[in-house]
């Protein structure tokens, strides 16, 4: 259990980091990340939201269920500023259903995203009808600005 | 000074030997912690869990009541709060308890180190001393070099430390606690498996023990319960303490060493007693069933033997008395028996889940252990959540000294009328009957799951997340044999029927303590199930070890876990990747919704308890025709399926909080998303 005993030296080596880095003694070498949305604002060079996707079908596998399907949408950003969010929406205010997937982006952290809202069981008594209206949103959000990138109506169909 | 310090190394080898047993054991527990932390999400996933959460800043406060609910937006909606005196109170306060220290250290901890990375650094700590326990270990198996060992595993942890400090998010303050409350979880389930690996061990070889620990960690339900703080994976935790020191004591006993046989059959009296301090309920019925294969097997029955036996229920069920006397002033009433507040209408426990006389039991059930049941059985009759009876525990406690008049009064409520408690266990075991002759329930419960009529799938919000005991544990396919192995046990049995079971081998008594216990704890939730929110029947969660150890006992499951370990390693090691990659495969290729995803890992897992059955009950009916290697590879994929939906579930399928470990956060959107 010698100085050359990997763990050991491993281990030493987090215990100084962590306390250097900590509270009291604060060296500035890992900054944590907050999550939530701050200000600032993101550019948005391309969108992909394949919107005829959404559409609702039957569960597999026994679920026995029908099911809202909402593809995922791609946003590629080449800019930010701040701490915005990109928030994807799809709802279907006749099924009380409104999903969403929000990413949160800090300044320099540039590219493309996915955001992916899933799918969502659709309650089995309340289908009645062939197909349904939706809005699809996409949107750069802060405390600062609220910019709509996306806003579409789409007529969601059930295929069963 | 290096006398001193060979003195502390001395007593620290012999308390890690006392509790873990050898390095095997200890190795089995910080690499189930490891695991654990791998899909260890910070946040609550119950809503059960809002109100001791709470309960658990109060009480790291210093009060029992609660006041402020950082984890929820108001006081009063939270399922399972009670009022007691004008003050609102949790429930499951032992396991409240046990999680407090974890907060103040945790808290004190963060003055110094980030919160955040606090966490890592707890991570990263546990895995360098798990790196070199294996590094010693893989020594004696394998020609790898010790050095190759540690070097890698250092290395990695070093590796995937550095990515956690730099990629760190932040934690909010109110994340410890929560995080603490998960801890002691993952605490319980690391030691359940070191428990079976130890029960096991008492009658098998070691391989056949880690197999056991490894399986109930992380290839049975207990893992996936493992960072959900409810109070299941500790009472099964102290379920199987219970059932591991009545096989010591037994033992002892049976060479006739009766002061430490006595010692450890106190000692399971006292660990039993401790189920009443999180729930009563469930403290009764094991205390019930323990005294009863305990008395019949005992070989010393002697009035000193039960007055100590006594002493360590006594001591058990202290905690408890001394907490229900803090909040209601009548040390018998649990919280659980308090007046309900706001949501408890939703509360999935036994005691307000159902009928009323179940409510009022519950509490009484807990205090049998004590030997006061007809006491609280008075008290149970004002109905769910007993709150007809508050003004009757106040008084009692009010009056007088404030100890010795409540244990004067437990005295005379030993004689008061024990009916209603009778009634309600009447109740809860017929109610359970009745539900093993309605196959569809049944089949609901235990075989398949799919959308099942019986469940209201509303709060789920539809999904078909429910799996029953079979899909969520498959390994349990291997069941299947026992019947065979019964039978077998019983002609051997009726050809000596002359020995009384007091000189039954001390196997077969803990044998028969084990299922009986797996009975009682299965019937008396069956009324109530199936239901939602339970994700893997977690009602039955305490009786997954049992079971386990049950499959364990079947000759063809420790035969070949003695004779093809390398087939069930490699298998289970295959088994589990695979599992991965399907699932993943699945989620993506088919572009699953949640509830799918689970439907597909329960039928993949019926499959492979499917197999595992064939395999195990082949080997015991045409042991010739089914070598111990094809056995093996029936026992490892089952068991690598149930892990992967595991880290799965953890990692894809269930989000209701940011991972605790931010290498695993920075992983996680590359994996497709349901």
């Amino acid at each position: 259990m010698g100085p050359r005993h990997p763990p050991t030296v491993v281990a030493l080596f987090v215990l100084v980091t962590l306390v250097v880095t900590g509270p009291i003694v604060g060296v500035d070498a890992v900054r944590t990340q907050p999550t939530t949305i701050g200000d600032g604002t993101a550019s948005v060079s391309s969108v992909q939201v394949p919107t005829s996707e959404i559409r609702i079908t039957d569960g597999r596998f026994g679920t026995n269920v029908a099911y809202l399907r909402v593809p995922d949408a791609s946003v590629t950003v080449d800019s930010v500023t701040g701490r915005p969010r990109l928030l994807y929406q799809v709802s279907v205010p006749a099924l009380d259903i409104s999903l969403e997937d929000e990413r949160v982006i800090s300044e320099g952290q540039h590219g493309t995203y996915r955001l992916a809202p899933g799918d969502r069981a659709v309650a089995p008594a309340s289908l009645d009808q062939g197909a349904y209206r939706g809005t699809v949103l996409l949107r750069v959000q802060s405390f600062e600005t609220a910019e709509t990138i996306v806003a579409e109506n789409v007529t969601v169909r059930v295929e069963q | 000074m290096t006398r001193d310090v060979e003195w502390l190394t001395g007593r620290c080898r012999r308390f890690g030997k006392t509790v873990f047993g050898d390095r095997y054991g200890y190795a089995l527990w910080l690499g189930l912690l490891v695991t654990f932390g791998l899909y260890w999400r910070i946040g609550i996933f119950i809503t059960d869990t809002y109100t001791t959460a709470n309960a658990l800043v109060a009480v790291s406060n210093g009060q029992l009541h609660i006041t402020e609910t950082p984890y929820t937006l108001t006081l009063g909606s939270q399922p399972g709060l009670h009022e007691s005196g004008g003050n609102l109170y949790g429930r499951n306060y032992g396991q409240i308890l046990l999680a407090v220290p974890l907060v103040w250290v945790l808290q004190a901890l963060s003055v110094l180190i980030t919160p955040r990375l606090l966490l890592l650094g707890l991570w990263s700590g546990t895995a360098l001393l798990f790196v070199s326990q294996v590094g010693e270990l893989g020594q004696r198996h394998t020609d790898t070099a010790k050095r190759t060992v540690l070097g890698v595993g250092s290395g990695t942890v070093a590796i995937l430390f550095l990515i956690g400090a730099l990629t760190a998010t932040t934690l909010p303050d109110t994340g410890l606690p929560i995080a603490a409350f998960q801890i002691s979880t993952m605490l319980a389930a690391a030691t359940t498996s070191l428990v079976i690996y130890r029960l096991v061990g008492i009658w098998h070889d070691r391989s056949v023990a880690l197999a056991a620990g490894v399986a109930v960690g992380i290839a049975s339900s207990v893992g996936f319960w493992a960072s959900l703080p409810k109070r299941h994976v500790l009472v099964g935790l102290l379920i199987l303490l219970t059932v591991y020191l009545f096989a010591r004591s037994r033992v002892a006993y049976a060479d006739a060493r009766f002061w430490i046989g006595l010692g450890f059959r106190a000692g399971a009296y006292l660990t039993a007693g401790l189920v009443t301090w999180t729930h009563a309920f469930e403290g009764f019925f094991l205390v019930v069933t323990l005294a009863l294969v305990d008395l019949v097997t005992a070989r010393r029955n002697s009035l000193l033997h039960l007055a100590v036996v006594g002493l360590g229920l006594f001591l058990g069920s202290l905690p408890m008395l001394v907490t229900n006397y803090l909040i209601s002033g009548n040390p018998v009433k649990p919280p659980r028996l308090l007046s309900a507040v706001g949501g408890a209408n939703v509360e999935f426990t036994p005691d307000t889940g159902g009928d009323a006389g179940t409510g009022g039991g519950s509490g009484a059930g807990g205090t049998e252990g004590t030997g006061t049941d007809g006491g609280t059985g008075g008290s149970s009759d004002g109905g769910t959540g007993g709150s007809g009876s508050t003004g009757t525990g106040s008084e009692g406690g009010n009056t007088g000294t404030p100890v010795l008049t409540p244990l004067l009064g437990l005295f005379e409520r030993i004689m008061g009328p024990a009916a209603p408690a009778m009634t309600f266990v009447s109740d809860a075991v017929r109610s359970g009957l009745s539900v093993l002759t309605t196959p569809d329930r049944m089949s609901q419960i235990f075989f398949r799951s799919g959308s099942a009529p019986g469940i209201n799938y509303a709060p789920n919000s539809y999904e078909a997340i429910e799996l029953t005991m079979l899909e969520s544990v498959p390994l349990f396919g291997a069941i299947a044999a026992l019947p065979v192995v019964l039978v077998r046990a019983v002609n051997h049995r009726i050809r000596r029927w002359s020995v009384r079971p007091s000189q039954y081998s001390p196997r077969t008594q803990t044998d028969i303590l084990v299922a009986a216990l797996a009975g009682v704890f299965t019937l008396i939730y069956l009324s109530r199930l199936p239901l939602h929110t339970q994700l893997t029947v977690r009602y039955l969660l305490p009786t997954v070890p049992l079971i386990m150890y049950g499959a364990v006992r079947v000759p063809a499951v420790h035969e070949t876990a003695s004779d093809a370990k390398r087939w069930l390693a490699g298998g289970y090691a295959v088994s589990a990747v695979g599992g991965v990659i399907l699932g993943l495969g699945a989620v993506a290729g088919l572009d699953l919704a949640l509830g799918e995803a689970v439907q597909f890992h329960a039928l993949l897992n019926l499959g492979g308890a499917a197999v595992c059955a064939g395999t195990v009950l082949g080997h015991t009916l045409v042991p010739d025709r089914v070598p111990s290697g094809v056995v093996a590879l029936g026992l490892a994929l089952p068991a690598g399926l149930t892990t992967a939906y595991l880290l799965l579930s953890g990692l894809v399928y269930f989000q209701y909080g940011p991972f605790a470990l931010d290498f695993v956060r920075a992983l996680a959107p590359h994996l497709p998303a349901v």
